[in-house]
């Protein structure tokens, strides 16, 4: 998504507004699902507040970010004191792992280290396991990543896929669906319940923001391996500083060591300008003399040969360990950031509450006034960015006995939709729904869809499968509301029920579609 | 009965319906799971209507219909009918995990379960109804609908039963929350309706239940006059080697006393409760009332037992027989006096003294210590309150459905001033007060004569229903 251009009159007061931490975005996750058990009141009164907060600052409420970066704000000044900080604990949770993995990972590089180059004066020291775990397999875990990074998106997802790093939050995710099915039949309806509502609130969560676990456990497991080489570096530079270490090499195959010679002359390549033959890495006369044969012993060997090795397994850490294990680190950091910076915040959730501040979704009183104000402001200071469902035209599906010409106007001032841009199409039942075979041409022409049914008739699997119907013809972003209007009353439909409306929520977070919401059609 | 030709029914409908507290209602059991939740139930499980440990009907409860649409395309495109039908679904579906709860709701219907289709007729008939409707005419099992209201909106009603009409071969109105035992036997009348070879059975059914439901009003007579027996009889007493200890004996007594009669009642509420099978139901009167200080204020006296006038009448009736008595033996020289003295005494005595609980006595025994003592009840109002709280909770517990699921409930004011004692004739209320009197007085034998009158008594005010 493109990032918008900051306003000229306040780019620094902007910038702060703009940027989300990964504290910021659990703070605001965990302050969502809070306040779908907070008190309407309660939730008027902080809304409020965030306008006031706004007013100096109309161009604020342009985008959801920005406005609900305030909403954040107002609600941890509000609320957080006397509850966790989910997001604080986190950071503070995953720096403590982090640290203690990175800690671990120093001493087992050490001792790998300090292992393979175990020496008792009897027979040199093997470099082809020093070699082969520190270098070689070093430089293809760097070639893979390296891949993962360059090549494009849908093919890197692929291989990612392949290597188990995304699939490990999918395998998680599958894990704890069979763990909930198996025990689901042992539970009451109410404990069964909440575990599908855990299980979907995790799905959504994994979809809305897997990019950033990536890059997140990306970056962690390069620091870790940073950490790792470091442990290897130090352990290989001390042992050769404070003891006497003789390196060389053997094979029971008929290798010249001229192929030897210059395979060590290519893997020198990074640090062959600066370090070159003799230096940097071994030379033929050196390779020759370092040649273990067993029946022959040490004394065939070439003193000056046996130190000349030290210097490549050194320098072969830091070129195909180090570098690369720090390059990613950062890269996996700046890509934690920019998906961060790119993160819309035009999922359901987000949107309804950034709506709601907007005072464009439900008519209570202090709202029609807050709308007021914002028209105010936006007259006085350029229009207002239309919230997302206005965007566009609206897609409006009524399962049921509905009277389409006589709703079609309350869904669009429901919606806040121009009447003109909704099109209705009604069917009588899921199944006529799912038999039309126009539907997949409707939903490619739309970027709003809308679900009209009565919320008091309970969601079944065939809801399940007619919202699985639509998102598959649709996008992965397209916003698709379920409209619920209650039982009809003469020409009007009445308010419909707390305890419908309840089983309708617990559906919506079941589904774990963060693109899914729920809607009641206001009189 | 053989198990094959027990009667079975299949509870089915839309989620959320209702389903559940239908069967809790009919097989009396408050165990049932029942949520305002839809998707509470998804396995079926079978309830029987147990007497004597021998099943009479059985009920299965099943989850709701979650496929309607798809379920009815494939009946309607399969070209098959009846229980091959529904085999041939269930084998088709057995492994989508969509289908779970469709194919096991279909599983008594392919065993030949009849039918009860439930359905919230507060709500308007939609189409997924008419789907589920269609789907069980095509199978053709046996089948009745019920309108199982959730809210008092009656709008739809017509809508429903026209809908119904079209498939169903009986609609009976059942609410499962408010239906009593006559309504449940209304309903197991109706059922016999549907399939004339289950008559017999059902017919049996209904005798064994009213025959139960007899059995346990007798049951209930038993626990009132144990009830009576207990706290009229009730003597507490204790020894102090002091006169100065005897005093203070005699307060902790006094609130003992209380204690043990609040206990004896509460111990007759928690049978009757077991007896009506409300296992998980607390049902509490205001406590205070019976005993508590202000338990007889007027306003007490006002709600429950008899009124002061009806009291004295029932005492002074006591009373002119023991002065008849006299008379009698004086050759009626007396005209008649001794009689209009003892019933003026004694309605006297139950007038202004009747505010003592009991009798509370500090008596100086040989070898110098005190024997502080509390009892029998004195109180001549007390049976009557004791007597109309049972009533009272006997009728909130028999009547209760099981599918109701608040699990604490007071008996308010409001039931409270139904007390039944007042409304009685004057014929019963002399027979209860001599009742009352044989208890208090320790010969048994006064007790035994009049036990079987105020049994049927007994039995009779357990039955009636009270006037408002």
């Amino acid at each position: 998504m493109p990032e918008p251009s900051q306003t000229s009159s306040e780019p620094s007061a902007y910038a702060t507004e703009d940027s989300w931490s990964i504290e910021d975005l659990i703070d605001f996750e965990y302050a969502a699902r809070l306040e779908a058990r907070q008190d309407e009141a309660e939730i008027q009164q902080r809304d409020k507040g965030v306008r006031e907060r706004l007013k100096a600052r109309p161009t604020s409420l342009k985008r959801n970010r920005v406005l609900l970066k305030h909403w954040l704000q107002k609600i941890r000044e509000d609320s957080f004191p006397k509850n966790t900080k989910a997001g604080s604990f986190f950071t503070s949770s995953f720096s403590f792992v982090s640290k203690a993995c990175a800690f671990v990972s120093v001493g087992l590089g050490a001792v790998l280290a300090a292992s393979l180059l175990r020496y008792d004066g009897i027979q040199a020291v093997n470099v082809s396991a020093y070699i082969g775990l520190f270098i070689i397999l070093q430089l293809a875990l760097a070639l893979l990543s390296t891949l993962l990074v360059l090549l494009p998106s849908k093919s890197g997802n692929r291989l990612n896929r392949f290597l188990g790093i995304s699939s490990l939050l999918t395998i998680a995710l599958r894990l704890f669906s069979y763990l909930s099915k198996a025990i689901e039949s042992k539970l009451k309806g109410k404990h069964r319940n909440a575990l599908e509502e855990l299980e979907g609130s995790l799905e959504s969560l994994a979809r809305q923001h897997a990019r950033l676990m990536r890059w997140l456990a990306f970056s962690a497991i390069q620091r870790w391996a940073l950490a790792f080489n470091c442990g290897v570096l130090v352990a290989t530079l001390a042992i050769i500083a404070f003891s006497d270490r003789a390196f060389g090499w053997q094979t029971t195959l008929d290798l010249a060591p001229e192929f030897v010679y210059q395979a060590i002359r290519a893997s020198s390549f990074p640090w062959s300008w600066a370090f070159g033959e003799g230096t940097g890495f071994p030379s033929l006369a050196d390779i020759e003399g370092s040649r273990i044969v067993l029946k022959d012993g040490m004394r065939a060997l070439r003193s000056d040969a046996l130190v000349s090795w030290w210097s490549y397994l050194c320098l072969g850490v830091i070129s195909y360990g180090l570098i690369p294990r720090l390059a990613f680190a950062i890269f996996g950091q700046r890509q934690s950031r920019l998906v961060l910076r790119s993160h819309s915040f035009d999922d359901a959730t987000a949107s309804a509450i950034a709506n709601r501040i907007r005072g464009l979704n439900i008519g209570f009183e202090s709202d029609c006034e807050a709308k007021r104000e914002i028209s105010h402001d936006a007259n006085s200071q350029g229009e207002i960015e239309s919230p997302r469902s206005v965007k566009g035209r609206t897609l409006c599906l009524a399962v049921g006995d509905f009277k389409v010409d006589s709703i079609q106007s309350r869904i669009a001032s429901n919606l806040h939709v121009p009447l003109e841009n909704v099109e209705m199409h009604r069917f009588d039942s899921l199944s006529d729904l799912h038999r039309s075979d126009s539907i997949e041409q409707m939903l490619d022409d739309f970027r709003n869809i809308v679900l009209l049914h009565p919320a008091w008739l309970p969601p079944i699997e065939e809801t399940k499968e007619t919202i699985s119907l639509l998102r598959s013809h649709s996008n992965a972003d397209t916003l698709i509301t379920l409209l619920l209007a209650g039982m009809p009353a003469a020409d009007e439909y009445e308010i419909p029920t707390p305890e419908s409306l309840n089983a309708w929520r617990s559906f919506v977070r079941k589904q774990g579609d963060p693109y899914l919401a729920m809607q009641e059609l206001a009189p | 009965m053989t198990e094959q030709s027990i009667p079975v029914f299949a509870i089915v409908g839309h989620p959320n319906e209702g389903k559940s507290s239908v069967v809790s209602t009919l097989t009396e059991n408050d165990r049932i799971g029942i949520s305002p939740f839809p998707g509470e139930t998804i396995r079926n499980e079978r309830f029987s209507l147990k007497i004597d440990q021998q099943t009479i009907i059985q009920f299965v409860d099943t989850p709701g219909f979650q496929n309607p649409s798809r379920t009815l395309s494939w009946f309607q495109s399969s070209g098959l009918t009846g229980v091959e039908a529904v085999s041939a679904f269930r084998e088709a579906h057995a492994s989508s995990p969509a289908f779970d709860h469709d194919c096991e709701l279909l599983e008594p219907l392919s065993r030949g379960a009849g039918i009860l289709f439930v359905a919230d007729a507060s709500r308007p008939v939609s189409q997924s109804d008419r789907e589920e409707m269609e789907i069980l005419r095509l199978i053709g099992n046996p089948r009745m609908a019920i309108l199982n209201p959730k809210s008092d909106r009656e709008r739809f009603l017509d809508d429903w039963k026209n809908a119904f009409r079209q498939t169903f071969n009986a609609i009976r109105s059942f609410d499962a929350c408010k239906a009593n035992f006559e309504n449940r036997i209304d309903l197991l009348e109706a059922l016999k309706s549907i399939e004339q070879d289950w008559s017999p059975q059902l017919e049996y059914a209904i005798k064994r239940l009213r025959e139960e439901r007899e059995r346990k009003t007798w049951l209930c007579v038993d626990i009132a006059c144990e009830l009576l027996e207990r706290s009229l009889g009730l003597k507490l007493s204790k020894l102090t080697s002091r006169e100065s200890d005897a005093k203070k004996a005699q307060s902790e007594l006094e609130m003992k006393y209380r204690e043990r009669l609040a206990s004896i009642e509460q111990q007759s509420w928690n049978r009757l409760l077991s007896e009506f099978g409300h296992s998980k139901l607390s049902l509490s009167a205001p406590e205070n009332e019976l005993l508590s200080e202000d338990l007889f204020s007027d306003q007490t006296w006002q709600a429950l037992g008899l009124t002061r006038k009806q009291l004295a009448i029932a005492a002074a009736g006591l009373g002119a027989g023991v002065g008849a008595g006299l008379d009698l033996a004086l050759g009626g020289i007396a005209f008649g006096v001794f009689t209009a003295t003892a019933a003026a005494t004694v309605a006297g005595a139950a007038l202004f003294k009747g505010k003592e609980l009991a009798r509370m006595k500090i008596k100086r025994i040989p070898l110098g210590s005190y024997k502080v003592r509390v009892g029998p009840n004195r109180n001549e109002q007390f049976p009557y309150i004791l007597l109309d709280r049972f009533l009272m909770f006997h009728r909130a517990v028999a009547k209760r459905s099981h599918a109701r699921q608040d699990r604490e409930a007071r008996l308010d004011d409001e039931q409270a001033k139904q007390g039944v004692c007042s409304q009685w004739s004057s014929d019963r209320r002399s027979l209860y007060a001599r009742v009352f009197k044989a208890m208090r007085s320790e010969r048994g034998d006064s007790l035994e004569k009049l036990r079987n009158d105020f049994r049927k008594l007994l039995f009779d005010s357990l039955n009636e229903e009270p006037s408002t």
